[in-house]
């Protein structure tokens, strides 16, 4: 206990232990500092990039507006190129895609969707993405590659909406017993059924009758 | 071995231990929330609080009840936690995709958003008091805001992103109008069901059997005999005698009410007493020279350090005695219209005054007023007795909780009675369906009680008991055999009308013309006539089917439906048009693809975090303090 060592026999024990492990402690405090310093550091690069990614795609959004296809595919490449780890990237080739859909640059919005494709942080965005590409294939009347690309092991909660889509590159195929049975399957998925059932059902009755006799020469 | 534990834990050894436990607690503090579960909802780990689900639950209740006006059904209740909670759930699932995601609006975005909120807004412009009021109001930090509002962007960002970004292909686009705004030529032929009621004859004992099957079809309505004592302030106001008295004495009770409020209007100039004396004297001097016929405003402008009033003549506006406070107020009272005062020293300085105006502040006479006293008096005297009989009402139909006849006495009244009342009446009382819902209740029906007071309306008031009770019985087969005959009627004239038409429909395959065959069968025939999806001339379900059916490749198509109302149509669709894309305009065409394509965006958007719900990790714990619904 206390009282069996004199004052300046404690002293001499805290300096004693000192000597051996001081050493030790102001090290792992100075490691301990510069680990927070850093991760501080990196934290704010990661925000400060992030922000200026962010305003990058707004002036996207701005460009794609007054429908500036130029600037806007400028900065979409600048926000992959350097902001690749952003999700600003995605989402700017997402806008950029839909207005050159919208003035018929067919090729060069398939490529931004591809680049939204090929997305492993946020693969919701990725299953989007592969339906408008699907859907800019057909307009391009290349059927193939429209199915193609709607061949994934699990679209989830996408599975009613790539049924309609195959059924309505079906319908481009003037394959109509196929377009039937993906549109009934979009209709039937009721689990994950989140798609326009009025609209599925019009597209459905639109169809002409299949002619039996022709169905059965095929199978 | 406990010793050396004992020896150790003396010194630096214990120093230190104690030291790190004392910086933990400070730094984190005790967490009792292991304890105590303050979250409804984990998802991925993520807490969905209890506080923000229930504040939640609490706006959309009370929300609910604005169109409802009545207490929620528990059903509606529940919905309501439901869907309250599946949206806190869907958001957090977002705010977690833009988190790990690292989606970050900078502070110039955030700071544009907020200042273009109308809310912080005066006449168009941001205002930096305003935001800081109205965040105040709602006990909220301009930290605590700014941070959820950025988070509320970046989630933004994220739905726009998937939703705003759906585009329709030019080939989609004239598809989806040739579907939307195709045409179909079709004529119908309608067998009524009516024509072949007369040639029907219905046996006995299909009407026995009929009876015997449906018999809870055929119930005698509920009813009670319903015997109550009704109140109304009108029944005494009559009854009350008025003296000249009453009416003075109520007239000297009431006259702070009567007069008007007296409001003078005033000028003053205002001298700043930094030296007493010597602002006094200046004072002076601006009163005598105002009393000695200089026009008061051009005094003011020159002297009076007022500068809010000194450009406009001194002019105070009007005020009333409780406008200024002290010796300020009282001098302006005391003033006669015109006059203008000595000096009078208030906490600004000394002010030379003048009134220019006096308005109201009379009494008006006893003999002016009467008439309107009289009728103030009867009404609230009335309102008295009212109230008194209705707690007597209360009073004595509780003690004596199995007859009215002890309240009837009590208050003078009769028993009304109406007997064959049913749950449905609503002529005793019309508008009023608590009453029967009282009538009807539990206590009424199966213990006798009185009803507990019923208020109908101002000054207005039933208690109400019931005798007689005749439960639902099963009617006698003659009170119902033509209601019976009737119905078996129709049931075998609605199978005739659609055998009639699978007729009608087989004559066409044999190449009868729809319009001949119609002839043959009686039925009204329409020629061929262009439809789209929105016709309303023709029913809806005719108009369904129309569109269900097959389309006419190699010659009309012909079909048929059994419609609600027991007639049967027999139509052929003879020619599909579809929509025509070139028939508007260029500009027209593009504002409906983005339409659609914005529709079909906001549904991608759902489906996307559909698809992240489902595959997220999801516990969802009873809120164990729920409170009870809302009495």
């Amino acid at each position: 206990m206390d009282d069996l060592l004199s004052e300046k026999e404690q002293i001499e024990e805290i300096r004693k232990w000192w000597k051996e492990n001081g050493a030790w402690v102001v090290g792992g405090l100075v490691l301990g500092l510069s680990l927070l310093v850093g991760w501080n550091s990196w934290q704010s690069h990661v925000r400060t990039t992030a922000e200026q990614a962010s305003s990058l795609f707004e002036q996207v959004r701005v460009q794609a507006m007054v429908g500036n296809a130029d600037a806007a595919s400028e900065l979409t490449g600048k926000l992959r190129n350097e902001f690749a780890s952003t999700p600003y990237a995605e989402e700017a080739s997402l806008v950029l895609a839909k207005l050159l859909v919208e003035q018929g640059s067919l090729e060069p919005a398939a490529e931004a969707l591809q680049f939204v494709v090929a997305s492993k942080e946020d693969s919701q965005m990725a299953l989007v993405a592969r339906m408008r590409l699907a859907q800019v294939r057909l307009q391009q009347g290349d059927f193939d590659a429209a199915v193609d690309i709607l061949q994934v092991e699990d679209a989830g909660a996408f599975s009613a909406r790539y049924s309609e889509l195959r059924g309505d590159i079906a319908v481009a195929r003037g394959d109509w017993a196929t377009a039937r049975s993906e549109y009934e399957t979009a209709l039937s998925d009721l689990g994950a059924g989140l798609v326009n059932r009025e609209l599925v059902e019009i597209k459905l009755n639109d169809l002409p009758q299949v002619d039996l006799s022709e169905a059965e020469a095929e199978s | 071995m406990l010793q050396r534990i004992r020896d150790n834990m003396t010194g630096w050894v214990s120093g230190s231990i104690i030291f790190i436990i004392a910086i933990a607690f400070i730094f984190w503090g005790i967490d009792f929330g292991f304890f105590n579960r303050d979250y409804i909802a984990l998802v991925n780990g993520g807490e969905v609080s209890t506080n923000v689900y229930r504040n939640a639950v609490q706006n959309q209740v009370s929300q609910a009840q604005r169109t409802y006006q009545d207490e929620l059904p528990e059903v509606l209740l529940q919905q309501i936690r439901n869907a309250t909670l599946e949206n806190l759930i869907r958001r957090e699932l977002l705010a977690q995709r833009v988190a790990e995601r690292n989606y970050r609006v900078g502070d110039e975005q955030l700071h544009q958003s907020i200042r273009s909120m109308e809310a912080f807004q005066v006449d168009g412009v941001f205002s930096l008091d305003s935001y800081n009021a109205r965040l105040a109001g709602v006990g909220r930090s301009p930290t605590s805001f700014e941070a959820e509002q950025r988070v509320a962007l970046q989630m933004g960002q994220l739905q726009d992103g998937v939703a705003a970004t759906e585009f329709l292909t030019s080939s989609e686009t004239r598809r989806l109008i040739e579907l939307f705004e195709q045409k179909r030529e079709v004529s119908v032929a309608t067998i009524f069901p009516a024509q072949f009621e007369d040639a029907i004859t219905v046996d006995e004992a299909a009407v026995q059997a009929y009876y015997d099957q449906n018999a809870d079809l055929y119930l005698t309505p509920e009813t009670v005999t319903l015997r109550y004592l009704e109140i109304r302030g009108a029944d005494v106001a009559a009854d009350i005698q008025v003296t000249e008295d009453d009416l003075l004495s109520y007239y000297e009770s009431s006259k702070a009410q009567l007069s008007v409020t007296e409001r003078r209007q005033v000028r003053h100039i205002l001298i700043e007493a930094d030296d007493e004396d010597a602002a006094l004297a200046r004072a002076q001097a601006v009163t005598a020279r105002i009393r000695g016929g200089e026009d008061f405003a051009a005094v003011a402008a020159e002297a009076s350090v007022d500068s809010s009033t000194a450009g406009s003549g001194g002019d105070l506006g009007w005020v009333d005695a409780e406008t200024f406070e002290g010796e300020l107020g009282d001098a302006i009272f005391s003033l006669a219209q015109g006059e203008v005062s000595d000096p009078v020293r208030s906490d600004f300085g000394f002010h030379v005054l003048r009134v220019d105006a006096i308005d109201g502040g009379v009494m008006p006479s006893f003999a002016e007023v009467r008439e309107q006293l009289e009728t103030r008096y009867r009404e609230d005297q009335a309102g008295e007795r009212y109230y008194s009989r209705a707690e007597t009402l209360a009073e004595r139909a509780f003690e004596n909780l199995y007859e009215l006849d002890s309240a009837a006495e009590a208050l003078g009244l009769k028993i009304q009675e109406v007997p064959g009342f049913t749950r449905a009446n609503n002529e005793v009382f019309p508008g009023h369906p608590e009453v029967a819902e009282a009538a009807f209740s539990i206590s009424s029906l199966e213990d006798g009680e009185n009803s507990r007071v019923i208020e109908l309306g101002d000054k207005h008031a039933v208690v109400l008991r019931v005798a007689d009770h005749k439960p639902p019985q099963p009617q006698p087969l003659e009170a119902v055999r033509e209601t019976i005959v009737q119905a078996l009627k129709k049931e075998q004239s609605v199978a005739m009308a659609a055998t009639a038409g699978s007729e009608l429909l087989a004559a066409l395959e044999q190449g009868a013309s729809l319009e001949a065959a119609a002839r043959d069968k009686n039925a009204e025939f329409q020629p061929a006539r262009l439809i789209d999806r929105a016709d309303r001339e023709a029913p809806a379900e005719l108009v369904a089917a129309v569109f269900r059916s097959a389309k006419p490749e190699y010659g009309p198509v012909a079909n048929s439906i059994q419609m609600r109302d027991g007639s049967y149509a027999v139509f052929t669709v003879s020619q599909v048009l579809p929509g025509m894309p070139g028939a508007v305009s260029a500009e027209a065409r593009m504002a409906a693809r983005r339409a659609m394509a914005q529709q079909i965006g906001q549904s991608t958007f759902e489906t996307y975090v559909q698809d992240l719900r489902d595959k997220a990790s999801i516990s969802v714990f009873e809120d164990d303090t729920q409170e009870a619904p809302q009495q």
